[in-house]
């Protein structure tokens, strides 16, 4: 060992393996619950089933086990890879050899507790003997090797299947720091408290010894909280050079190097087990904000609500009530319970038509959000457009299938859903129609054909050409997305006919043909295969929503009418890299995926897109602070108290008690400075 | 192109063999130290998303209480004014019953301190529960008492905007001395410095924070000689899991406001459940004791004015410690919070910390004690998808 500072050599070869560091890193976070399968001929799908999403949140994940289930027996077990790779975190090697021999002794343990599928015995096949290019070799190369950006991409696609869209932001927000002193003493305290045990115990040094214990402190001290260069206290220089001193001298004392690597690798291994804590606590505690309601949203649905009853609004209803059902008229349908979001939907469309009067807009909640939207919808206009909201309870629909569920629990679904393509993994959300679209024929009697909106779209075009579109006897108009076929489902569904290459489609954007629909009773069709699907499964509501997906695309197969593909822009709920200049050319943006735009967590700069479309000056989205949808801090003041307390102790006991008291993983209603809980973590992954 | 599977599986393979075939010392002590540095730097990086994160969750509500809230909002408009009354409301000026206040804007959380004060206690007739809540929450807080009144006791509500003594510019001014953080900012949390203006007619109160389970009979609290003091709390120093406490671990003493006027190794006491004599509060004006020390607070950077800083400096001097089984803490900090013996013989406990009982995170070591107050076959729970 050189000495205690990092040598110039070190440094470079440091600089040039951070890349393959961040996807070894990225790798062995995620590693554990990697689960492939159903290798067809050409592909692999996947149902990830790490979201939990309760009834009401609109991105769904089918249960993996399920399609495995449903899949073995058909397939020869030979051709299947059920792979479950979990990884110890052991970091990254420099100065590995080239040659890589078979894994034989992979200790696998996972990060997750629970993993949702089991490989049963069937162990992943032995990895040839291939060739892995030397990282020590790309390290002089500052620019990206291109096998590292592939790579990166496969450990994205892959940490998303365990942790969601949490991944792509986690990458997205990671800071470029200016820390390199403060790496250096990290160093040396690294390497300080490795001896520091040893130096105790040699008789006759009892003054070193206390010497060595006071600069570990005054290094500690020196830290502080320093996460940047910037933050260090002036005198660093001094402290350092006091430290290598005292590195040298330890050195010179103790050659005991087993006992040192011993130490090294008990502190090495906390700071791993550390960092796998925090990105599991990261990923609960991103789950968390895209599930829940944000505060701002909902102290407006409140205050509208309030509201709605304090002031009643003139009852412009009559006067428009032959306009509702004019089937002459451009009629769009748009189920939703986000009363900014339907705003923006309806607020886009209208700016962006040439043509307002003809407009009539059906807004569908539930009874919980009627009153706000009610309230909201009457107080402002959107040019000459009417729109119309109507609690979809009190029609009185029943759903002779239903077991209980309530029809406004499946406004909409979107399900996440893993494509592996010639080994090009890849996660796309597909947005499908809820169950409650099925009754559309039976909500709108008197009319013959429908748009159909997403509230989670921005319109950028003028619809009306849509209106003129021949759906040459089809009957619905839809954006196809042909890298799934109905036969990467068929582990959804029984032996239903089908043609196994149709392609899934999208909604988000639809025409429909009423006439057609109800000509063909798509409705009861669609119920059979409904009944058809659920008696393949386990009757619970997970399943009654999980049926949707497949159920949907055999309703309609054949009866799809593709949209050209310029009509939507989809994603921009999903990925920080969809095409920009997609979006200034799109008619539709859809924001499908977790990262909506009203949440914190959406992407900055789609947004913008979005909230251009907000209403102005409202005086209750101002009382909820709604006008400050402020973009993201880079820079995080707030730091958990007690951050120092991280650092090791001095004595033996190399892992510092987690002191439970001060941590936590969840602040919603109360608490803001926490740091980390075990019990959090495991509760959140047993559901 | 290999798999990453593969591609770990290979690099597991090789860092077996090369620890295995290093005999270098010098050389594996370098690469320790560089994995250390790979680890220490993911490490940093993710604790400060982790922190970022933590910031954004704490700005959300989940969608079970959410619901809640709106569907009760809903039906208190549903109902003509006359019915929108609690009943008994006389009783919330009788200075010869016991009286409860209770800051929240969780119905959840205050339904489940008054169930539980209303069953422990021997006599609840003579129970009056003062809620008070923002003006947002009110008519869901009123309309939940409405629907499920915690008979014999009785429950008032009041909403902040009822106070119209309160400074207009009381939440903008809290804002400044308190900075950002939402928690402290809430009015809510920080209206208990007003117990006298808000129960003028009243001589005693005491005071349950939302995250409490109430266990015994609280009534001989009222009986407690406070000897002239006006705070009637529980010590939070020595024993127990958190022995350092001292007033300096929660105010910064070296501030040249506050040096000399208070003993830094004095004990602190907890808020949660405390008996206030408020005869004796108006007689030494701590309202405007508090409202210097939070004036303090918002010229100085160094600290921000929580709560607990502002009341350990409101009442110092003015606190009388009771017996410690009258409130345990810890049940919100996590699964060593609290020993078992303690929470069954404590009167109150308090779900302190961040791990609060209607939360995912709750400790599920000690999540029973509350959850046993929620009705959790409700219609409106049920429909709102709130379980246990």
């Amino acid at each position: 060992m050189k000495g205690g500072m990092v040598t110039p050599a070190v440094k470079r070869r440091w600089k040039g393996f951070a890349l393959a560091v961040l996807t070894l890193v990225v790798l062995s976070l995620l590693l554990p619950l990697v689960f492939l399968f159903g290798v067809q001929s050409r592909s692999s799908y996947g149902y990830l089933s790490d979201d939990q999403s309760p009834p009401g949140s609109n991105v769904r994940s089918v249960d993996g086990v399920d399609l495995l289930d449903h899949e073995k027996p058909k397939e020869g077990a030979g051709t299947r890879i059920v792979d479950r790779l979990a990884s110890s975190f052991r970091p990254f090697f420099p100065e590995e050899p080239g040659n890589i021999q078979n894994s034989t002794n992979v200790n696998s343990t996972s990060l997750l507790d629970e993993t949702p599928i089991h490989s049963e015995g069937n162990h992943p096949p032995a990895v040839e003997n291939e060739t892995h290019p030397s990282p020590s070799t790309d390290v002089a190369k500052p620019s990206p090797g291109t096998s590292t950006i592939k790579s990166d991409d496969e450990t994205t696609i892959l940490c998303q299947l365990q942790f969601g869209s949490y991944c792509l932001w986690s990458l997205r927000n990671k800071e470029r720091m200016k820390d390199l002193i403060v790496k250096k003493i990290r160093d040396q305290l690294f390497v300080v408290r490795a001896y520091y045990p040893l130096i105790d115990k040699i008789k006759g040094q009892g003054v070193f010894s206390q010497k060595v214990k006071q600069n570990i402190q005054d290094h500690e001290h020196l830290l502080g909280g320093a996460m940047f260069d910037a933050e260090l206290p002036s005198n660093f220089e001094e402290r350092m050079q006091t430290m290598e001193d005292v590195i040298s001298r330890s050195k010179s004392l103790q050659p005991d190097y087993n006992y040192v690597e011993k130490k090294m690798r008990l502190i090495l291994d906390w700071a791993e087990e550390e960092a796998k804590f925090y990105a599991k606590q990261g990923a609960f505690l991103y789950q968390l904000s895209v599930q829940t309601v944000p505060k701002s949203l909902h102290c407006l649905s409140m205050r509208l609500t309030a509201e709605s009853f304090k002031i009643l609004p003139v009852d412009a209803e009559d006067a428009h009530a032959e306009r509702l059902s004019d089937p002459d008229l451009q009629h769009y349908v748009i189920f939703s319970k986000n009363v900014l979001a339907s705003s923006v939907a309806i607020n886009s469309t209208v700016t962006s038509a040439k043509e307002t009067k003809n407009l009539v807009f059906h807004l569908l909640t539930d009874s919980q959000n009627y009153f706000s939207m009610k309230f909201w919808f009457s107080k402002y206009t959107y040019k000459n457009a009417v729109i119309d909201v109507q609690n979809i309870e009190e029609f009185g629909l029943q759903y002779p299938h239903g077991f209980g569920m309530e029809p406004h629990l499946s406004m909409f679904e979107e399900f996440r859903i893993f494509i592996r393509n010639n080994g090009q993994p890849r996660i796309e959300h597909i947005p499908v129609f809820g169950h409650v679209h099925f009754l559309l024929p039976d909500l709108f009697k008197k009319l013959r054909k429908l748009v159909v909106l997403d509230d989670d779209i921005v319109v950028q075009k003028d619809l009306s050409h849509l209106w003129n579109l021949e759906l040459k006897g089809k009957v619905i108009g839809a954006v196809e997305y042909c890298g799934m076929r109905l036969s990467h489902l068929k582990g959804m569904h029984g032996e239903t006919n089908y043609n196994k290459d149709t392609c899934v489609w999208m909604s988000g954007l639809n025409v429909i043909d009423l006439d057609k629909w109800r000509e063909l009773n798509l409705t009861g069709t669609y119920t059979q295969l409904l009944h058809e699907n659920l008696n393949l499964r386990e009757k619970t509501a997970t399943s009654w929503r999980d049926a949707v997906l497949p159920t949907a695309m055999l309703t309609f197969q054949g009866l799809v009418h593709p949209l050209n593909s310029s009509w939507v822009l989809s994603g921009l709920g999903a990925s920080y890299e969809v095409n920009t200049e997609g979006v200034q050319s799109a008619a539709v943006l859809h924001y499908n995926g977790n990262m909506k735009p009203w949440l914190e967590l959406g992407v900055q700069n789609y947004k913008t897109y979005w909230k251009r479309f907000l209403i102005r000056g409202d005086p209750f989205m101002a009382d909820c602070n709604l006008m400050m949808m402020v973009p993201l801090k880079k820079k995080i003041i707030l730091l958990a108290p007690g951050r120092s307390k991280r650092m090791l102790p001095l004595n033996g006991d190399l892992r510092p008690k987690r002191r439970v008291g001060e941590v936590g993983c969840s602040g919603i209603v109360d608490s803001l400075v926490l740091n980390a809980s075990i019990e959090c973590m495991s509760r959140l992954y047993q559901t | 192109m290999p798999s990453a599977l593969q591609r770990m599986r290979a690099m597991e393979a090789s860092l077996s063999k090369a620890g295995r075939a290093y005999p270098d010392c010098a050389a594996m002590a370098t690469n320790l130290r560089t994995m250390a540095y790979n680890s220490e730097e993911q490490l940093r990086a993710q604790s400060h998303q982790v922190s970022h994160l933590v910031h954004l969750a704490a700005g959300t509500i989940s969608k079970g209480l959410h619901c809640l809230s709106m569907q009760l909002t809903s039906r208190y408009f549903g109902l003509r004014p006359e019915q929108r009354e609690l009943p008994k409301k006389s009783r919330t000026r009788r200075a010869d019953l016991y009286h409860l206040a209770i800051f929240s804007d969780n119905i959840l959380a205050c339904s489940v301190v008054i169930k539980s004060a209303v069953s422990s206690s021997a006599d609840p007739s003579k129970l009056v529960i003062h809620v008070v809540t923002d003006s947002l929450n009110f008519p869901a807080m009123t309309m939940w008492f409405l629907m499920n009144p915690p008979r014999p006791a009785s429950v008032h509500v009041a909403s902040t905007e009822d106070f119209a003594w309160l400074p207009v510019d009381f939440g903008s001014q809290l804002r400044r001395s308190v900075g950002v953080n939402p928690r402290f900012v809430s009015p809510l949390n920080h209206l208990r410095f007003y117990l006298p203006q808000i129960f003028p007619f009243l001589g005693k109160v005491l005071l349950l924070d939302h995250d409490v389970v109430v266990r015994k009979d609280l009534r001989p609290l009222w009986r407690v000689n406070l000897k002239g003091k006006v705070n009637g709390a529980v010590e939070t120093c020595g024993g127990g899991s958190s022995p350092s406490l001292r007033l300096e671990s929660f105010v910064d003493l070296s501030d040249p406001a506050l040096a000399g006027a208070f003993d830094p190794k004095s004990c602190p006491w907890a808020f949660g459940m405390n008996i206030f004599d408020l005869d004796q509060w108006r007689r030494r004006g701590l309202t405007e004791v508090y409202q210097k020390w939070l004036q303090l607070a918002a010229e100085r950077t160094s600290w921000k004015a929580g709560t607990l800083p502002l009341g350990l400096l409101t009442f110092y001097n003015h606190t009388r410690p009771l017996a410690r089984r009258w409130h345990l803490l810890g049940l919100g900090r996590g699964a060593d919070g609290a020993a078992r013996a303690d929470v069954e013989r404590a009167a109150v406990i308090h779900y302190d910390g961040s791990l609060k009982p209607w939360l995912e995170v709750a400790v599920p070591r000690y999540r029973g004690y509350w959850a046993r107050f929620v009705d959790y076959g409700h219609p409106l729970l049920r429909q709102c998808n709130i379980h246990e």
